[in-house]
């Protein structure tokens, strides 16, 4: 006998409702996403708003003709999964994924002057390369791709199958060789997990914090974070992620247009870390725009050493906050 | 079932290993094989310009191509399948090969890694709510 223990009941805990409608009506007087609001991006807007950086965003694709997109997708391929290049005119959406991605990094505003996107000058370069039944190889041709047409931050809202830390061979390539800067969701797996690209030792990851009660702000409970300890591989025998986070829940951002009983609906909220990653591949458009000449490895470390993290400096990083959440501005003030 | 030569535990990872270990050594995967390509001779300390950037896609291709001639009769020698002509500018090339192919191609000085060609998957967890509409 170990311990005898009493027969407790249990209870449901209810998740807290999001009150959708409060918070549109929020954004509308804001006329910003909560997301931007939280970041502060309007001020980085007084600098720059992201024109002359090529985004590259490997997804499900894009609808283009979205009016808050206006004209920011400069080019579209399909990547199908033996790894073909398929030119599609005009360019489309096989969900809904990779616009609402599209508008969080370069969207414009909606019709009631919602700003949605983080950079809405930046350039898109959009590879379907979530259409059908896809696998590495069809990322690692969207990747090409994106580096042939000169892109300098590649979004990775995706994730792989299982843990592959040889992913990180790709990565080390596409810092050191072309200068990139690839940002990754850290998965939805909740608290202990972490997924492949993002749980990579050199990834930036990303991972998801959503609004709470009283205008504060908790990482979400999809949000993945986990530490992966390989002794005597030093430096690199602890992996702490995620790296930082960012607005990943309830994030307002375009869709292509469907029609339901109510009307035609071109806006909607998705949670996840995916929503997350282009917050920050939007706020690494804005600091490479203001500082053209700062290498990728700068845009990190200042983006990770100005992140604000609830405990505190010293106790981080951790895996829930990462190094925290990422602080726009004081990472511009940090690079100058 | 196959062995997995140690020294292979750097270039093959040990979750694919270990997959790996459930086939029987003719049967066939599709992996991504990563070349080892030069590396940049100097730290990248600014923004690539279209000229730097196209210098060095020239320089990667090129040492891939010498790579992949040396890991050619490799392919061949264990029944393998090369899935695309040229390796792409990551310096990877997509085959299709044995498992015991996998392991040879491993021990290859010009392999970086081997990684299997897996599922991709976004990451999102719902649409929670249709926003807002307007009448098109």
């Amino acid at each position: 006998m170990v311990a005898v223990l009493p027969n407790q009941k249990i209870h449901l805990i209810q998740p807290r409702r999001v009150e959708y409608e409060a918070l549109l009506e929020q954004e509308k007087q804001d006329s910003l996403t909560w997301g931007l609001k939280q970041l502060e991006i309007p001020k980085l807007w007084e600098t720059t708003k992201g024109q002359e950086i090529n985004v590259a965003v490997l997804d499900t694709g894009v609808y283009g003709a979205h009016s808050v997109l206006n004209d920011r997708v400069k080019e579209f391929i399909i990547i199908d999964p033996l790894g073909r290049r398929i030119k599609a005119e005009p360019a489309f959406d096989c969900g809904q994924h990779g616009t609402h991605v599209c508008g969080t990094i370069a969207g414009g505003q909606d019709f009631n002057g919602v700003a949605i996107g983080v950079a809405p000058q930046t350039n898109l370069f959009v590879a379907g390369v979530l259409i059908g039944d896809t696998s590495l190889r069809t990322l690692m041709e969207g990747i090409s791709w994106a580096i042939e047409k000169g892109a300098d931050i590649i979004n990775m809202s995706l994730g792989l199958n299982y843990y592959e830390p040889r992913f990180a061979v790709v990565l080390d390539i596409l810092l050191n060789q072309y200068g990139i800067l690839p940002v990754v969701a850290i998965g939805n797996e909740n608290h202990g997990n972490s997924s492949s690209p993002g749980n990579t030792y050199n990834a930036f990851s990303v991972g998801a914090i959503e609004k709470t009660g009283c205008d504060d702000v908790d990482v979400t409970f999809f949000s993945s974070g986990a530490s992966l300890v390989f002794p005597g591989k030093e430096p690199n025998g602890l992996v702490i992620k995620p790296d930082v986070v960012a607005p990943g829940a309830q994030i307002y951002s375009c869709i292509p247009p469907i029609k339901h009983p109510k009307g035609t609906f071109e806006y909607n909220f998705m949670d996840g870390t995916s929503m997350a990653t282009p917050h920050v591949a939007g706020v690494a458009s804005l600091l490479m725009a203001a500082k053209p000449t700062a290498p990728v490895t700068d845009i990190i470390k200042v983006l990770k050493e100005t992140a604000h993290h609830p405990d505190g400096k010293d106790l981080r990083p951790c895996n829930r906050w990462g190094h925290g959440l990422i602080q726009p501005d004081e990472a511009l003030k940090a690079l100058t | 079932m196959p062995e997995y030569n140690s020294n292979n535990r750097n270039k093959i990872s040990p979750e694919f290993a270990a997959r790996l270990t459930y086939l029987e050594p003719q049967q066939k995967v599709r992996v991504i094989v990563l070349l080892q390509v030069q590396p940049s001779k100097k730290a990248i300390e600014k923004r690539q310009s279209r000229a730097e950037r196209q210098a060095a896609i020239k320089a990667l291709r090129e040492s891939a191509e010498e790579a992949l001639a040396d890991i050619s009769p490799i392919i061949q020698r264990f029944n393998g399948l090369q899935l695309a002509e040229h390796p792409d500018l990551l310096g990877s090339i997509p085959v299709e090969i044995t498992t015991e192919g996998v392991n040879a191609l491993a021990e290859s000085d010009v392999v970086k890694a081997v990684i299997e060609d897996q599922a991709i998957l976004p990451g999102y967890l719902n649409n929670a709510y249709l926003g807002m509409s307007k009448n098109l």
